[in-house]
């Protein structure tokens, strides 16, 4: 197991070695010029090539890159380009709102997903699974910014339960934060509702056809001792491993959600840094992006081979 | 109906769909009359309104000690107060383009001379100022006592520090051109500074009260990261993609103010997000709305609407240089088949003032030419195209798909096909519409234009001959010397009378159609009072505004 733990490690490593280089020559090709972003249209060529003097721009792109990700290793991941602030505080506290908006949608989203798809199957082809199978596939199938605004017109401003806007307050603790954190984490909900549910119901058809609870049921178990004791077990593996995945979404991908609901999350930072050509950022954001779909990737393989000794001994 | 009195209309909704007090002295204000009297006047029509203190302090950032004592009565302090804007992208006072950066810095800093919200000079950091004989030199006397965020005290030195960086070409600010006429900045003494130019401008006062030019202390050494000012709010923290958190300033120089215990700036690229916001109550104001989402909160009821003076405008400019722009007839008969007023009312729901085919709206005061808006003439066109030689005519009008331009061009095309004017519109992206010079080039375009304090940038800059951005390659011996004798003349009524000539020019065979100036937008919740919408609206001044009960 530590062994099998050790090699996927160096697999990350590699990935996010790869990915600095990937992100460092993306961030290169973006259209638009940094210097320009910052002075305007109409500034003077000599105030140009002054800044981007001051801004390292004019070396060349090898010492740039080299340098870039030394002093990423280092924990120096620099200032930012529009407000000359030190990026590495900015972002952990960006870091930290995504955290926790990751954990109330988990939390909404994976319990009703499990149950919706172990009932599913276990009335498979009925009425009950139809709609449950049709339902959510529609949900899925809505963008967030879709979704998102509906519940801000009827949660938010009809019935006035929820705030409208999820711009929590720079040092909200979990519980202030809490109320802004729900619409949000219904939205995320909706998107990982159909997900998470068609893969229990398939892992549990499964399991249901096995010939260890058909001998389970003969042996004369009470269905909820089958249930939870010999079917989600099994049934659960490839479940586990798509929520493992999904952490990385939720943590890092949430550009649109975050977006619409006015939220500061990393997704939205991200967002920022591309659209006002806020390289040094835009580069630590992605960085941190990657290393964390990568390690919700590694989570994902050590969690299932924990699971499934056939992977964990071979 | 006179602009003057379009602009008199209830700015505030007052009660039972009358006109409210504080509306009415605004209205009267603009007319003309002292404060005093408007106040007089305002009691007359509302007599169970309370006789003092009056609301006319209220007007912000023009009024300056005795103001405060004015509103203090009705004001509550304390409270934060909640803005929308979209995202900055830094806020070194220098280098200032978005609204949401000028927004930003008008609450930090305080500026020598305060364009106020009607768009006229007026004391700030300078208490009085006067020139020689010639207009080259210029003294200005700094207000005492007064101190920056970091407890300096202001001195003339400040001054000059702040616009020799302003002068400085390698910093980049937009201001080094705005400021080549200034020879030498120097401290007289700690209190008095002179300006020495190189030729005259009696212009100077409003010049330096450009939005780049906040006063900024002397040892700053890095402008990303220290927002020194004087103005009543202090930068707490600033998050570029989320908010950015003001204090009250506590030794503000105007006794009482600000009133708010802070403000934060909540950023969101979505104007209809912050609209959502504002709806559901968490946030207190938004500035700077379209016509049709303030249209949806008016219908709706639950928000206060305010609206500033006129802002930008919409130049549609016909090329003067090259068929068919260049003849006079066919610029006047295009001009006689447009109806301005309908543009405005199709294209900005009539949140606007009708133009006059000048760059110079009413909120110039006594430069503004007053006269009655044109009326739309489709057999005067017809005849004028006629005589130019034209049965009919095809003409491509480019315009940049942003603001309602492309709402303009649609409209304008309407009314020209009446006339026999064929208008295929082309829509380009903003940026595609100002790159390369591009719409230096084109025959026929819409640009828009923000506001000056002055008239006489929009002459420099786009209408004498051979000027930067003369889009219209206009070219009119008797308007540029016009403009240079407006720009050296010292006497301001003689200046007045020069402008109003330039205007007649404009509107007898000038290059361009001005549809609309627009008024900004802004919606808050109902409990802030005393907010004022600067003509140039993110200028406007937190520092009077207060949250009731």
């Amino acid at each position: 197991m530590l062994s099998y733990v050790a090699r996927r490690l160096l697999f990350v490593l590699l990935t996010l070695l790869l990915s600095s280089l990937v992100i460092f020559g993306v961030t290169q090709l973006l259209p638009g010029d940094v210097a320009t972003m910052i002075l305007g249209r109409f500034a003077t060529p000599e105030a140009l090539a002054r800044l981007r003097g001051e801004l390292g721009l004019d070396r060349p792109l090898y010492v740039q890159y080299w340098d870039w990700l030394w002093r990423f290793v280092k924990g120096d991941w620099g200032t930012s380009l529009a407000t000359g602030t030190a990026i590495q505080p900015w972002v952990m506290e960006r870091l930290r709102n995504s955290a926790m908006l990751a954990g109330v949608g988990l939390v909404m989203s994976v319990p009703l997903a499990v149950v919706l798809g172990v009932v599913a199957a276990m009335k498979r082809d009925s009425w009950l699974d139809h709609v449950i199978s049709v339902f959510s596939l529609a949900l899925v199938g809505l963008p967030e910014f879709v979704t998102g605004l509906v519940f801000i017109g009827v949660l938010a401003l009809g019935l006035k339960w929820l705030p409208a806007s999820s711009a929590i307050e720079p040092d909200a603790g979990f519980f202030d934060a809490l109320p802004k954190l729900i619409l949000p984490g219904l939205t995320i909900t909706l998107v990982m509702l159909a997900y998470v549910a068609r893969m229990t119901r398939s892992g549990t058809i499964e399991v249901l056809k096995t010939d260890y609870i058909r001998t389970a049921y003969l042996k004369g178990l009470p269905a909820h001792e089958v249930i939870l004791n010999h079917v989600l077990r099994n049934a659960l593996l490839p479940t586990v491993t798509i929520i493992a995945i999904s952490i990385g979404w939720l943590i890092g991908g949430l550009i649109v959600t975050e977006s619409v609901f006015g939220y500061p999350g990393l997704g939205r930072l991200l967002l920022y840094s591309i659209q006002h050509r806020d390289l040094p950022l835009l580069q630590a954001v992605s960085m941190l992006v990657v290393a964390i779909y990568s390690l919700a990737n590694l989570l994902a393989d050590v969690v299932y081979a924990y699971l499934n000794p056939r992977i964990r001994l071979s | 109906m006179s602009d003057r009195e379009q602009l008199g209309e209830p700015i505030y909704p007052g009660q039972n769909g009358r006109l409210s007090r504080r509306a009415l002295i605004k209205g009267l204000m603009m007319l003309g009359l002292s404060a005093g009297t408007a106040s007089a006047l305002a009691a007359c029509v509302q007599p169970t309104a309370p006789a003092a203190p009056t609301a006319a302090g209220a007007s912000g950032p023009a009024a300056t000690t005795p103001a405060s004592a004015a509103t203090a009565g009705a004001a509550k302090k304390g409270g934060t107060l909640r803005r929308g804007w979209q995202p900055p992208t830094q806020l070194d006072p220098a280098l200032q383009a978005t609204s949401t950066e000028i927004a930003a810095c008008a609450q930090m800093y305080d500026w020598l001379v305060w364009i106020d919200e009607k768009n006229q000079p007026s004391k700030a950091l300078a208490e009085s100022w006067g020139s020689n004989k010639e207009g080259t030199q210029w003294t200005f006397a700094l207000r005492q006592g007064v101190t920056f965020h970091s407890g300096k005290a202001l001195t003339a030195e400040d001054v000059v520090f702040t616009f020799n960086r302003l002068r400085d070409k390698s910093i980049g600010a937009a201001t080094a051109s705005l400021y080549e006429n200034i020879k030498d900045v120097k401290a007289v003494d700690g209190k008095n500074v002179q300006f020495v130019l190189a030729k005259a401008n009696p212009e100077l006062p409003a010049d330096l009260g450009d939005y780049h030019a906040a006063i900024v202390a002397s040892d700053t050494k890095d402008f990303k990261t220290t927002y020194n000012g004087t103005g009543p709010f202090i930068l707490e923290k600033f998050s570029p993609e989320d908010r950015a958190t003001f204090k009250r300033n506590p030794n503000y120089w105007l006794s009482d103010l600000p009133y708010l215990d802070g403000i934060q700036d909540i950023y969101s690229p979505q104007q209809s997000a912050q609209v959502e916001a504002l709806r559901g109550g968490q946030l207190d104001v938004v500035m700077g709305l379209g016509a049709e989402l303030a249209e949806t909160l008016k219908k709706e009821g639950k928000t206060t609407i305010l609206q500033g003076r006129p802002n930008m405008h919409f130049a549609l400019h016909m090329r003067s240089d090259r068929k068919p722009g260049s003849d006079p007839k066919v610029r006047q008969a295009l001009k006689a088949a447009t109806d301005r007023s309908a543009i405005l009312k199709a294209a900005r729901l009539g949140y606007g003032v009708a133009g006059r085919d000048t760059p110079i709206s009413p909120v110039f005061g006594d430069y503004y030419l007053d006269v009655p808006e044109p009326k739309r003439d489709v057999a005067k066109a017809r005849q004028l195209l006629k005589e130019a030689g034209y049965d009919s005519l095809n003409i491509q009008l480019t315009a940049q798909n942003s603001f309602d331009v492309p709402k303009i061009a649609v409209v304008w095309k309407e009314q020209l096909a009446e006339a026999g004017v064929n208008v295929d519109i082309k829509v380009v992206p903003p940026d595609v519409y100002y790159q390369d010079d591009g719409w230096l080039q084109v025959d026929f375009g819409i640009t828009e234009w923000a506001l000056r304090a002055t008239p006489q940038p929009y002459l420099q800059l786009a209408y004498k001959t051979g000027a930067k951005w003369n889009e219209s390659h206009f070219s009119d011996a008797e308007l540029d010397q016009l403009a240079d004798q407006a720009a050296s003349e010292l006497d301001r009524a003689k200046r007045a009378e020069l402008y109003k000539q330039i205007q007649q020019i404009f509107i007898d065979r000038g290059p361009i159609i001005v549809p609309y100036f627009e008024t900004t937008i802004a919606a808050t919740n109902p409990k802030v009072k005393g907010l004022v919408v600067h003509a140039d609206f993110p200028r406007s001044t937190m520092r009077s505004v207060f949250i009731e009960g």
